[in-house]
C-alpha cells in the first residue's frame, strides 16, 4: 500500500498520524488528570509523556524531511474498503432488528453484488450455506447464543 | 507414563475432530493470498471459548501449524505464497514446479515441514518447564524488565518505523489501561461507556486489527483469483529413501537453527531461513543452483520456517513473551481459557498445557497427511472468488466479536479496530507492536506498580536493580532498542574520529 513518490506533494499523511495520536494524549491526559487516585495516575502519566516526545520526534522529522524524500502512501480502493465496512455496519444494525439469521444472507447476498458477483447459482446457495453454517456450527454443535433482533 | 497419559488425552474423538478441523481451516487460510495464521486464530478465538480449554487450544495449535504450512503450497505451485513468509520457499519450489516435478517440491516441502515441526514441538515440550523454572525466581523487577523486553524486541526490529512502531506501542500501552484499574478498582478511560468497565476487550480488537483490516486490504487492492495449472502437480510426492537422505543433513540442522530463532522473542522468519540458506548454500557443491530448483534449498527453507513454531511458544509459555504476532495473538486464547504464562502454567495447569504440546506434535502429522494427499486440493483453493470470501469473513469476524462477551458494543467495536489496523498498515505504523503492548500492557503495569510499592526509596530500587539478572535483562531491553541503529551509530563515530585525525 506505499507508492512510489509523488512530487511537489505537501500534504502527507503522516500530519494526519500525528495529529490523531495528539488527539488521543490529549484525551487520556484529560482522563487522567480527573483520577482521584495519585497511583492510578503514574503509569498513564509514563506512557503519555513518552506518547507526547515520540510524536512530537515524528513531527519534526516529518517537517525536516523534503516532500520528494518521503515515503508515500495510497489510499488507492480506499473507497471500496469504506464501502464494504459501511455495509458491515448496517449489517450489525439490521441484526439487532431482524435478528441474524435473516440478516445474514440478505448481507452476503447484497455485499458479494456488490463486489462484483453475479452468477446466482452462486449468490444464493453462498447465502443461505453461510447461514446454515453458523447455526450448525456455533448453536448445535457449540451452544453460543446468537445475535437475536426486536423483531425475530 | 506421564506422557502415555497426557497422549490419551489429546487422542479422545472431540480433540481429534478439531485437530482435524483446524487443521483443514488453516492450510486453507495459509494457502490463500491475503490471509494468514493471524487471521486464522484471530477467527477461531471466538469459536474456541466455548470448548474445553485443551481442545481450544489443541485447535489454535492445529491452525498455526496448518496456517504456516498452507503457504508453501501456492508458494510452490504458483509463485503466489499464500503467506508473506512462504515466498522463501518459492524460491526452489517455484522452479521445480515450471520444469515438471511440482509434486516433487510438495514432496519436499511437506517431509521438511513435518520434521522442523516435530523438532520445534518437542523443544518446546522438553525446554520450557525448565524455562519456567529458572522464571520462578523472578521478582516485579525482573517481570517489569521482561515484559518490556518483549515490546522492545518489536520495536526494534521495526527498524524503518520504529518511531512509528514505539507510538503503535505506546497506544497499546494506554488501550491497556481502559478498564477497572486492577490494584484499587478505580474505573478509568472508560468515557462513561459500561461496556469498557472491564476493559477493551482483547477479541474484538484483534479481529478487527487483523481479519477486518485485511479484508478491507484485499477489497482495496481488487485481489482476483490464481489459477493452479493441471499439471502443476504431475507425479508423486512421495519421495524415495534415497532423495530424503540427500536433503537429510540440511533438513536437520535447518530445524535446529529455525527452533533457537524461533525461541528468541520477534526474531522473524527471514532470519532463520537467512541463515539456514546461507550455511546450506555455502556448503553445497552446486551452490548456484540454489533460488533455480534446488530441493536442498527447497528443505532448508522449509525447515527453518516449520521449526519456528514451536519455538515460538517457548518464550510465550514461560515467560509470557510472544515469539511474534501470532503468538500474542495465541496468548490471548490462553487467557480466554483463564490460563497465564508461567510456572503455574506447568505445575497447577500443567493437565492443559502438557497435552498441548503434545498435540502440537501430532498437527505436525496432519501437515504429512495434507501435504502429501490433499496438495492439489488446497492449490485450487485459489479459485475461491474474493468477492465471495470477503463478505463471508465479514460476517464471521462481526459474528465472532459478538459471541466473546454476547455485547452488540463489539460488533461495532470489530469494526472501527478494522478500519483502525487498515490505515495503520496503509501507513506503515505497524501493528505488532501495538498487539503486544495491548497484550502486556496490564502485566508492564502490575510489575511495575509491585515494584514501586517493594522499593519505596531509591536505595531498595538500586538493591533491586544491582543483580545479575536485572541488569542483563536491562542490557538486552538496551541493545534490542540501540541495535537497529548500531550500524549509523559506528558510522557516526567512526566520521568524528577522522575529524579528530
Amino acid at each position: 500500500m506505499i507508492n512510489e513518490e509523488k512530487k511537489g506533494n505537501t500534504f502527507h499523511w503522516d500530519y494526519i498520524t500525528i495529529g490523531f495520536f495528539y488527539l488521543a494524549a490529549i484525551i487520556f491526559l484529560y482522563q487522567t488528570f480527573n483520577l482521584q487516585q495519585m497511583e492510578s495516575r503514574i503509569f498513564p502519566y509514563i506512557v503519555l509523556s513518552l506518547a507526547i516526545i515520540l510524536n512530537t520526534v515524528l513531527l519534526v522529522k516529518s517537517i525536516k524531511t523534503s516532500p520528494d524524500k518521503r515515503e508515500q502512501y495510497s489510499f488507492e480502493g480506499g473507497n471500496r474498503a469504506l464501502y464494504i465496512t459501511a455495509a458491515l455496519l448496517i449489517y450489525v444494525i439490521a441484526i439487532g432488528f431482524i435478528g441474524f439469521y435473516i440478516a445474514t444472507p440478505v448481507y452476503l447476498y447484497l455485499t458479494m453484488f456488490m463486489l462484483g458477483q453475479r452468477k446466482q447459482k452462486v449468490l444464493i446457495p453462498v447465502a443461505l450455506i453461510t447461514t446454515l453454517f453458523v447455526y450448525v456450527v456455533f448453536d448445535l454443535v457449540l451452544s453460543m447464543p446468537i445475535p437475536g433482533g426486536m423483531l425475530f | 507414563m506421564e506422557i502415555l497419559e497426557y497422549l490419551l488425552m489429546v487422542l479422545t474423538p472431540t480433540n481429534l475432530m478439531w485437530l482435524t478441523i483446524g487443521s483443514l481451516v488453516g492450510a486453507f487460510l495459509g494457502a490463500l493470498p491475503g490471509m494468514n495464521a493471524d487471521t486464522g486464530i484471530a477467527m477461531f478465538l471466538p469459536l474456541t471459548f466455548n470448548m474445553d480449554p485443551l481442545t481450544g487450544l489443541l485447535t489454535l495449535c492445529a491452525i498455526y501449524t496448518s496456517a504456516s504450512y498452507g503457504g508453501n503450497i501456492t508458494g510452490v505451485l504458483l509463485n503466489t505464497p499464500g503467506t508473506p513468509e512462504a515466498m522463501y520457499m518459492a524460491w526452489d519450489g517455484y522452479p521445480m514446479t515450471v520444469r515438471g516435478e511440482g509434486a516433487k517440491a510438495i514432496g519436499v516441502t511437506t517431509i521438511a515441514a513435518f520434521f522442523a515441526g516435530v523438532v520445534g514441538a518437542l523443544a518446546l515440550l522438553f525446554l520450557s518447564p525448565f524455562i519456567a523454572r529458572f522464571a520462578l525466581k523472578f521478582g516485579p523487577m525482573e517481570m517489569f524488565l521482561t515484559t518490556m523486553l518483549g515490546l522492545t524486541i518489536v520495536i526494534g526490529l521495526s527498524k524503518g518505523s520504529m518511531l512509528k512502531g514505539c507510538l503503535s506501542a505506546c497506544l497499546g500501552l494506554l488501550c491497556a489501561m481502559i478498564g477497572t484499574d486492577d490494584f484499587i478498582g478505580v474505573s478509568r478511560f472508560d468515557f462513561g461507556l459500561k461496556e469498557l468497565y472491564d476493559g477493551l476487550p482483547l477479541l474484538p480488537t484483534v479481529l478487527g486489527l487483523f481479519a477486518v483490516s485485511q479484508l478491507l486490504i484485499m477489497v482495496a487492492e481488487k485481489k482476483g483469483t490464481v489459477v493452479c495449472k493441471n499439471n502443476a502437480m504431475a507425479g508423486s510426492p512421495f519421495l524415495s529413501l534415497v532423495e530424503m537422505g540427500k536433503l537429510a543433513w540440511v533438513t536437520v540442522r535447518s530445524s535446529i537453527i529455525g527452533t533457537i530463532v524461533g525461541i528468541i522473542p520477534a526474531a522473524s522468519t527471514s532470519v532463520a531461513v537467512g541463515i539456514s540458506y546461507g550455511i546450506s548454500k555455502r556448503e553445497d557443491k552446486d551452490p548456484d543452483s540454489f533460488g533455480n530448483g534446488n530441493p536442498k534449498g527447497l528443505a532448508t527453507a522449509s525447515a527453518a520456517h516449520s521449526a519456528i513454531t514451536g519455538g515460538s511458544l517457548v518464550p510465550l509459555l514461560t515467560l509470557a513473551i510472544p515469539g511474534n504476532a501470532t503468538a500474542a495473538l495465541f496468548l490471548g486464547g490462553l487467557t480466554i481459557h483463564g490460563l497465564a504464562p508461567g510456572t503455574k502454567l506447568f505445575t497447577t495447569d500443567g493437565h492443559i498445557v502438557y497435552p498441548m504440546m503434545i498435540g502440537l506434535v501430532l498437527a505436525q502429522f496432519f501437515i504429512l497427511f495434507i501435504g502429501l494427499f490433499g496438495a492439489k486440493y488446497f492449490c485450487k483453493v485459489t479459485k475461491v472468488p474474493t468477492n465471495v470470501l470477503i463478505p463471508i469473513v465479514g460476517c464471521l469476524s462481526v459474528l465472532g466479536a459478538y459471541v466473546f462477551r454476547y455485547q452488540s458494543f463489539d460488533m461495532i467495536l470489530v469494526l472501527v479496530c478494522g478500519l483502525i489496523g487498515y490505515y495503520m498498515i496503509c501507513t506503515g505504523i505497524p501493528p505488532a507492536p501495538f498487539v503486544l503492548a495491548f497484550v502486556l500492557g496490564a502485566r508492564a503495569e502490575t510489575s511495575w506498580r509491585r515494584m514501586a510499592t517493594l522499593t519505596g526509596g531509591s536505595e531498595s530500587f538500586l538493591h533491586m536493580m544491582l543483580k545479575p539478572v536485572p541488569l542483563i535483562l536491562l542490557a538486552l531491553n538496551l541493545l534490542f532498542l540501540i541495535s537497529p541503529f548500531w550500524k549509523d551509530i559506528k558510522g557516526l563515530f567512526g566520521k568524528r574520529a577522522q575529524e579528530v585525525q
